[in-house]
């Protein structure tokens, strides 16, 4: 029987990735036909289309081609060999530094308060992290920017933006002054844009949509 | 035709608010390319939908006084934290680090902006003594010549990536797959709109870029490390740095000229041009060297050909549209965003533009000097800003200057997917250049393809015929850039067996 547990754990967000560009090249070379697009408008991006597609099969499946097949596949070119090994020990230089100075040595939970200095400026948990939810940065961030990006749209960016940047700053520890400076600066950004360019940021899609 | 429009282009460059604009476009440049993470194209990212309302002359200015105050920046935080503000300040770390570890801090940073300013400096002239060989060669090409060095580029850039071709090829046709949404250039048909209104007018490339540099560039520094812990004191002397440079005048020069060869070949940018300059120099001068230990030449040769490459890199960039790095990437989007087209329009009718654009990059050079000696002592500080700091006001400004691209909702979504696509693909090292090319050019190469196959009556031999010479050896240098790698190594060996 298979086992599609254990196979779900080898996919990767690379797989998941090439999925979606082969998705999206099976739209783009099919949704002409369905839709009966004039020849002219057509060439390109179906050409292009069956470039993606091919190229995103033959990546997605790279382990189960044959061995010459795989190898153009695959293979990692590169046209700066000769100072690679330059290159590698400056890269590897700065990975180390940032290895380092990993994501633990650049907040301290609030038990260690009392341990820090004044040369090395370290900062308290996140929020996620000191209620002990395992979750990335980056995760985070993203979270924030698409709530940040919907509200925007729902209600209106000038009232969205200081609220999301005080959230963002205070939930990853900035200091409260700071973050309410950033915040402000923020506001003021957006009505620049409001003011100068016209922009309706006061204006929301759902709630708002009168503007100022 | 060309002195005149050198005499109007020194005329807009120094003109009022012109020169304004390229001494805060430099300033700018300084402090994001020295906050490691920032660097050039993310500054130029953001600022490219705030230049709209900006004539273009001006706007293009500051985008490229961004770039070139990026090159120095990014030296800073590379001497002072030994993490680059740019990718193109990586080779610096080498020797720049452990010079200011040794307390020498004040030399490293007077060497990195003397090196960088003077080879800047020359460079630009001779920028603008090749421009007239340049404007010939550029009007022998046509739109068959036009299509194929946008495939050209791509395929340069899959290579100079360092990764796997396909991955490269793939990135670089999904970006011109990409760049066929909304209403198609010669037929009034909207493809790919599924409906929605929004669609019609396809994807801005402007927000591409911004999603695939701004926002995928702060997810990955939302991860990044603590910048201050590992900065050094500011000390030594900025007098005994500057004499240093003039010392190894042999690998000023060097340096200079690899940085301009490079800068100038499609698809290479500053983070080759530094590496090669730097690998070369410890080469030649591995008897007495101390290179990896603080060796001034290790910090004399990168720097050196950090600033010429942008003046190499504005001759693919401008006269075929070719970048050869995100930051030109970007400044190729500020071209075409502000209604101009690389090529003949820029070396012909708009060839003042250009000048002006050349003479800014000359006397950005001075600036840097003077902006480079001044904030010497206190560069620690920039270095300083909190990562957690930047990210949420780059997203309110990549959300806000997307939107007013076009007031359209859909360039603002743009940003927040193509910046987690971008985020992945840089991951998995797929080049995020090639995509942002292929979104960038996609509507050039779209129309000088269909013209090339309208001359052809539909044939795809004209892309080959030796009728055609030019674009036959086009095609000839594509296959061979792409199938290079592959069947390389094959004929050294054959080669080296017969010796």
């Amino acid at each position: 029987m298979v086992n599609y547990s254990k196979r779900l754990e080898g996919v990767t967000a690379e797989h998941v990735l090439l999925v979606t560009l082969l998705g999206l090249a099976v739209v783009f070379y099919v949704d002409p036909i369905l839709k009966d697009y004039p020849e002219n408008a057509t060439i390109f991006p179906q050409l292009m289309a069956q470039v993606v597609g091919i190229g995103s099969f033959l990546l997605l499946i790279q382990n189960y081609l044959p061995g010459p097949i795989r190898k153009i596949v695959a293979q990692e070119v590169s046209m700066t060999e000769s100072f690679e090994d330059d290159r590698t020990e400056g890269v590897d230089a700065v990975e180390d530094a940032e290895e380092e100075n990993d994501l633990d040595d650049k907040y301290i939970s609030d038990d260690d308060d009392e341990e820090e200095t004044d040369d090395v400026a370290v900062k308290d948990l996140p929020l996620h992290q000191k209620w002990g939810v395992d979750l990335n940065n980056t995760v985070i961030m993203i979270i924030f920017s698409s709530i940040y990006f919907a509200l925007g749209w729902a209600v209106g960016f000038l009232y969205v933006t200081p609220l999301f940047v005080f959230a963002y700053t205070t939930w990853f520890r900035v200091d409260v002054l700071k973050g309410a400076f950033l915040a402000t600066l923020a506001t003021v950004i957006v009505y620049g844009f409001i003011v100068f360019l016209l922009m309706p940021f006061d204006q929301g899609a759902i709630v708002f949509t009168g503007g100022l | 035709m060309a002195v005149a429009s050198l005499v109007e282009g020194i005329q807009i460059a120094v003109s009022w608010p012109v020169i304004g604009w390229m001494a805060a476009g430099l300033l700018a440049g300084i402090v994001l390319g020295a906050l490691p993470g920032i660097g050039s194209p993310v500054g130029m990212a953001i600022v490219l939908p705030l230049t709209v309302p900006l004539d273009p002359t001006p706007a293009l200015i500051l985008l490229i006084s961004i770039y070139s105050g990026a090159m120095f920046g990014g030296s800073i935080a590379a001497i002072l934290l030994n993490a680059p503000g740019t990718e193109s300040a990586a080779a610096t770390t080498l020797d720049g680090y452990p010079m200011a570890k040794k307390g020498l801090a004040k030399n490293a940073l007077a060497i990195a902006t003397t090196a960088s300013a003077l080879n800047g400096f020359v460079a630009a002239i001779l920028l603008i003594a090749i421009s007239p060989v340049l404007i010939e060669i550029v009007l022998l090409f046509g739109s068959v010549e036009y299509f194929l060095l946008a495939i050209l580029g791509i395929s340069l850039i899959t290579i100079v990536a360092d990764g796997s071709i396909v991955k490269g090829v793939v990135a670089g046709a999904f970006g011109f797959m990409v760049s066929t949404m909304g209403v198609a250039i010669m037929a009034p048909t909207p493809r790919y709109a599924f409906g929605m209104l929004p669609l019609y007018d396809g994807l801005n490339f402007v927000a591409a870029l911004i999603g695939m540099f701004a926002f995928a560039e702060m997810m990955k520094l939302a991860v990044q490390t603590q910048i201050a812990e590992d900065a050094v004191g500011i000390t030594g002397s900025i007098t005994d740095g500057i004499k240093t440079v003039f010392k190894y005048p042999k690998t000023t020069v060097k340096a200079g000229i690899i940085g301009m060869l490079i800068g100038a070949v499609p698809g290479s940018g500053a983070t080759t041009s530094t590496f090669v300059a730097y690998a070369e120099e410890a080469r030649s001068s591995a008897a007495d060297g101390i290179f990896g230990e603080g060796d001034p030449r290790g910090i004399i040769a990168p720097e050196g050909a950090n600033n010429p490459t942008v003046s190499g890199s504005l001759v693919p960039t401008l006269s075929f549209g070719i970048p050869g790095s995100g930051s030109t990437a970007v400044f190729l989007g500020g071209i075409l965003m502000h209604g101009l087209q690389p090529g003949p329009g820029l070396f012909g009718d708009q060839l003042h533009i250009t000048y002006a654009l050349f003479v800014s990059v000359f006397l950005g050079n001075i600036l840097i000097l003077a902006v480079g000696y001044t904030v010497i002592p206190y560069a620690s500080a920039i270095t300083k800003l909190d990562t957690d700091v930047i990210i949420p006001m780059v997203i309110v400004l990549s959300f806000i200057g997307a939107f007013s691209l076009r007031r359209n909702w859909f360039d603002a979504f743009g940003v927040l997917a193509l910046g987690i696509l971008g985020y992945y693909m840089v991951k998995y090292n797929y080049s995020v250049i090639a995509f942002v090319l292929g979104i960038v050019l996609g509507p050039i190469a779209e129309e000088n393809f269909f013209r090339a196959l309208q001359l052809s009556g539909g044939g795809y031999g004209i892309f080959v015929s030796p009728s055609r010479p030019l674009s036959l050896s086009i095609s000839l240098l594509i296959i061979a850039v792409l199938a290079g790698p592959f069947v390389g190594p094959y004929i050294k060996r054959a080669v080296s067996r017969r010796q």
